[in-house]
């Protein structure tokens, strides 16, 4: 499964080339007395010389693959980035409290299967403990919410 | 006043009751917010600074210094249960203090790190009593051209950070180094990719990236692979080192302790670089470097000494210069100003209570540390027989929390979820996070210490050259680079009249 | 699993949309609930000390409890923004430094915030900006140094404390003043110039009070000029920049306070009033001295006029230097 080398090479290859190209337009300065652009085109240069080398050695390579390749539920990874990601953009409207508990219920019910009542009740208990321990307790900086004070 | 009478006094300073009580509160926390993955000793201390207000300066900065070194013990702990470093000292310890935790050897990896961290840290304070004067004029010959020459060699040792290739490890840097240099640049202070965001401006957080290709990714991969229990291997072996660890660990451990302490007096290198360098010398030196990366003792005891003996040398400049070393020492200098104490040259003069107290108070909380902790092993192992199920809400919930409490800003909780998924993906192509964590902290110190070096000798490369340590120090790099490239086709001529068993 | 989701959606719909019950602050008068200071760096730092350290009497002075939330980002540029933009009620203000108002924007295009999107609630201590020397060095005085300095144009070097700082922006005005060619060392932060100067590797340098304080009265550094208005008790010995002459040529680090322009101006006066009741506390001085501080309380129209001045000369020598594009 070298393909899968060669595809990881080539993606990280054009990435290189397009932190090169926008680290081109900083200003480069000399050897001497380099400028914001210098270590950006260096490092970006050297990445790509990297990459290319990745590149031609999976292509070269023949057989086995060192890369286990065991097959992932990327639909349960979609769910979970996207109700992290939804948590995120309501966190500091909804307030921590709130948030975290939908959150932790959608886990607990709909990735877990969870009895409705435990995935209810562990979650609030949750939301309320972490808030308590860190809001209240250590003063960590968490979002209120319009319910909080 | 010499140093028995010092110890004496000190002592008897941190043993009166406000003082250790204040000690011992400062290790509960520091413990607590250590192993709770993101809360980080910086935000905790500053927190707690209106607190200390009612107290006396001694009993207050030795609370402080009491959170610091009690978090680089819990730090370990996440880093070997579930594979998120509390901070990036303790980075270098997922790599094999997580291995170890799966094949049911988390016990053993906790243990030797309290007991590796004990030993360093009583080693730190020793070293601090005995040495702080003068390797203090040593420190600051450390000027912008020394600690280039030093991050050099420290640059040189990444690729020993990876069980895997080589050539990916050294991919992976340039990529940490590259996303460094997001955000104003260290010299002229404008912008570079940030594409018109005031956010982008100081940069990609340090604590977003560790926790999304650690701690995130890895949640992602097992939920995926629909694992449930089996993360981890059950069956228990041994709550504590065995004798075979314990030799296995010895070395490492003193090793790591004298390079963590003088490493971390250095000025910016604070606790990070020693436990990467302490890493690398053990995987170099070991006699099957092939285990490292699956569990190897070796490479949680010399990180992990090195990190809490970097913890006490870096008190070195802050209690003799009032110089802050790393952000944390910057918050403790805080809490001395406070209570208008100036630490400093000074200070042993003016307040030799302070100034002994909270030294050896340092040797008392280690003292309580190892008390408070190795019982808790017990139950840290229990932990991971919770069903994965109920464990990884709570894994991403600390992560969140951990990563909005330092900057109360969204933006943070996305670049981690974005990190979540290039650690996942780096992952499953055989990528390590190690090596471009640690870039991307000494690639900007890197950038910074050259251009300082070139704007101090108007531009002219001789200062590397003209200046002893900086000499050393870049000579040991290129003798590190060059080492394989001679060395092993000459190994490879001898080695072909009697094959070897060496892989 | 779909039905699942559902509920999920409605209990999140539920958690977003605000209670109606939340009685509204405008029915009670101001304050009626905690106010929050936005605090545009990390914990830690001199602003943030300088804010907790009278947090407690502002606190009791305005009757509600104060809110610190850290926001670092940008350089102080993320949390001046949110406060720039935030609900002109008196609830959310900011704890910052002037340079965020004056230097930050002259030097970073990024930044797209005025200082008519604030409104003032006055200054309440400073930080002096100093200009030092190891002992021993050659110069005891800023006299002598600035004859060396005219002598060897370029080849002296100095630190400061990077780019955008008070510290630089110092030596500049410091250059400007005498007609020196210095070459600039930028470290990050106050501190790094203070190693930097007890280890050789930079002759001179600029750096704020608090941090180099300890070194200076061990007589390990020798201060030649600081930014101070009048001569500091701490350091008696050491001129003032204004005496030489040189008045705009002293910029130090101001703590103030800052609401959104809109608030209204009953709000921003009960703010002031009590942000002066505060710094005429006497602990309240005891203790921002002991942090190596001044109180220095100005009312919002002279702490107005001095932002407007430092903002003229920043501006005029950040364009000078090419800086900000």
């Amino acid at each position: 499964m070298t393909g899968r080398d060669r595809g990881a090479a080539a993606v990280l290859l054009v990435f290189g080339l397009i932190a090169l190209e926008e680290a081109g337009r900083l200003r480069f300065g000399s050897l001497a007395r380099p400028g914001p652009g210098f270590f950006p085109v260096v490092l970006a240069a050297g990445f790509s010389l990297v990459c290319t080398g990745l590149l031609v050695i999976a292509a070269r390579a023949r057989g086995a693959d060192a890369v286990s390749a065991a097959r992932l539920g990327w639909p349960k990874i979609g769910a979970t980035m996207a109700a992290l990601f939804v948590y995120t953009l309501v966190l500091e409207s909804a307030g921590f409290v709130a948030a975290t508990f939908a959150l932790l219920v959608f886990f607990f019910r709909a990735l877990e299967r969870q009895r409705w009542l435990v995935a209810v009740a562990s979650s609030l208990v949750t939301a309320l403990v972490t808030y308590l321990v860190f809001k209240v307790w250590l003063n960590v900086q968490l979002p209120a919410g319009p319910w909080g004070g | 006043m010499d140093l028995l009478h010092g110890l004496a006094y000190g002592l008897s300073v941190s043993l009166q009751p406000p003082n250790l009580t204040a000690c011992f509160v400062g290790v509960f926390v520091g413990t607590l917010i250590g192993v709770l993955p993101g809360i980080g000793p910086v935000a905790t201390m500053s927190l707690l600074l209106p607190i200390t207000f009612a107290m006396s300066p001694t009993a207050s900065i030795i609370m402080m210094a009491g959170i610091y070194y009690g978090a680089m013990y819990g730090g370990s702990t996440t880093s070997i249960l579930v594979n998120i470093p509390g901070e990036a000292a303790s980075v270098v310890t997922c790599i094999d203090g997580y291995q170890m935790a799966r094949q049911g050897r988390a016990g053993p990896a906790l243990g030797i790190s309290a007991l590796g961290s004990f030993i360093a840290g009583t080693f730190s304070v020793l070293g601090i009593m005995l040495l702080a004067p003068p390797l203090t004029s040593v420190a600051l010959r450390f000027g912008p051209p020394e600690i280039f020459g030093l991050l050099l060699l420290g640059f040189t040792m990444v690729t020993y950070l990876t069980a895997g290739s080589k050539l990916k490890a050294v991919a992976m840097a340039l990529l940490g180094m590259l996303l460094g240099t997001v955000g104003l640049d260290p010299i002229a202070a404008s912008p570079r990719f940030t594409y018109g965001s005031v956010t982008l401006g100081d940069g990609l957080g340090l604590v977003p990236i560790i926790m999304g290709l650690f701690g995130i990714s890895e949640v992602l991969l097992n939920i995926g692979q629909g694992v449930k229990q089996e993360v981890f291997d059950t069956r228990i072996k041994g709550l504590m080192p065995s004798r075979e660890d314990w030799r296995r660990s010895a070395g490492p451990i003193a090793r790591g302790s004298v390079l963590g302490f003088l490493l971390g007096i250095l000025p910016g290198i604070g606790a990070i670089i020693p436990t990467f360098v302490s890493y690398a010398l053990e995987k170099r030196i070991a006699r099957q470097p092939e285990r490292f990366g699956k569990g190897a003792i070796e490479g949680v005891a010399g990180p992990e000494a090195a990190n809490n003996a970097a913890t006490g040398g870096s008190m070195i400049p802050l209690l003799t210069l009032g110089f802050a070393p790393n952000v944390v020492m910057a918050v403790l200098l805080g809490a001395f100003l406070i209570h208008g104490v100036q630490p400093g040259p000074l200070l042993i003069k003016e307040h030799p209570e302070i100034f002994w107290g909270v030294i050896t108070s340092m040797y008392v909380g280690n003292l309580m540390l190892l008390v408070l902790n190795l019982p808790l092993i017990g139950l840290w192992v229990q932990l991971l027989r919770v069903p994965y199920g109920i464990l990884f809400p709570l894994i991403l919930l600390f992560c969140v929390i951990g990563v909005y409490s330092e900057s109360a800003n969204v933006w943070d909780i996305v670049v981690m979820l974005a990190f979540g998924v290039i650690g996942l993906l780096m992952k499953r192509f055989g990528f390590e996070a190690a090596p471009l964590v640690l870039a991307f902290v000494l690639g900007r110190m890197a950038e910074e210490s050259i251009r300082q070096s070139l704007l101090m000798s108007n531009g002219r490369f001789s200062i590397l050259m003209t200046r002893p340590i900086a000499t050393v120090l870049i000579a040991a790099a290129l003798i590190v680079v060059a080492l394989p490239v001679i060395v092993s086709p000459v190994r490879r001529l001898l080695r072909t009249v009697p094959p070897d068993d060496t892989a | 699993m779909r039905r699942s989701l559902l509920v999920a959606a409605a209990l999140l719909t539920l958690a977003v949309a605000p209670p109606a019950v939340v009685p509204r602050a405008w029915a009670q008068p101001y304050p009626a609930r905690p106010i929050q200071f936005i605090v545009p760096f990390a914990t830690g730092g001199p602003t943030d000390t300088a804010i907790r350290v009278i947090q407690p009497q502002l606190a009791a002075s305005l009757g509600v409890p104060v809110v610190l939330v850290n926001k670092p980002g940008g350089g102080g540029a993320v949390g001046m923004d949110g406060v720039a933009k935030a609900r002109p009620d008196g609830y959310t203000l900011a704890a910052t430094v002037r340079s965020t108002l004056t230097i930050l924007p002259a030097t970073q295009p990024d930044v797209t915030y005025k200082i008519s999107d604030f409104a003032v609630i006055g200054s309440y201590a400073i930080d002096s900006g100093v200009i030092l020397v190891k002992a021993g060095a050659p110069w005891k005085t800023l006299e002598e140094f600035v004859d060396h300095a005219r002598k060897n144009p370029g080849s002296v070097t100095y630190g400061s404390a990077g780019l955008g700082t008070n510290s630089y922006f110092n030596m500049e005005l410091l250059q400007q003043a005498y007609g020196l060619t210095l070459s600039h060392v930028p470290f990050s932060g106050s501190g790094p110039v203070k190693n930097a100067l007890l280890g050789g590797h930079v002759p001179i340098g600029a750096a704020a009070l608090s941090a180099v304080l300890s070194v200076v009265r061990s007589g390990d550094l020798v201060v030649l000029a600081t930014s101070a208005s009048k001569r500091l008790p701490v350091i008696a010995s050491a001129p003032t920049m204004t005496e030489k002459g040189q008045p705009d040529a002293s910029l130090s680090t101001w703590m103030e306070l800052y609401a959104p322009a809109k608030t209204p101006k009953p709000i921003v006066d009960r703010l002031s009033a009590a942000l002066e009741k505060t710094m005429r506390d006497p602990d309240v001085i005891a203790a921002i001295d002991k942090a190596g501080l001044t109180v220095e309380y100005r009312d919002p129209a002279a702490t107005l006029t001095l932002v407007e001045r430092e903002n003229a000369v920043v501006t005029r020598l950040a364009r000078k230097l090419n800086l900000g594009r």
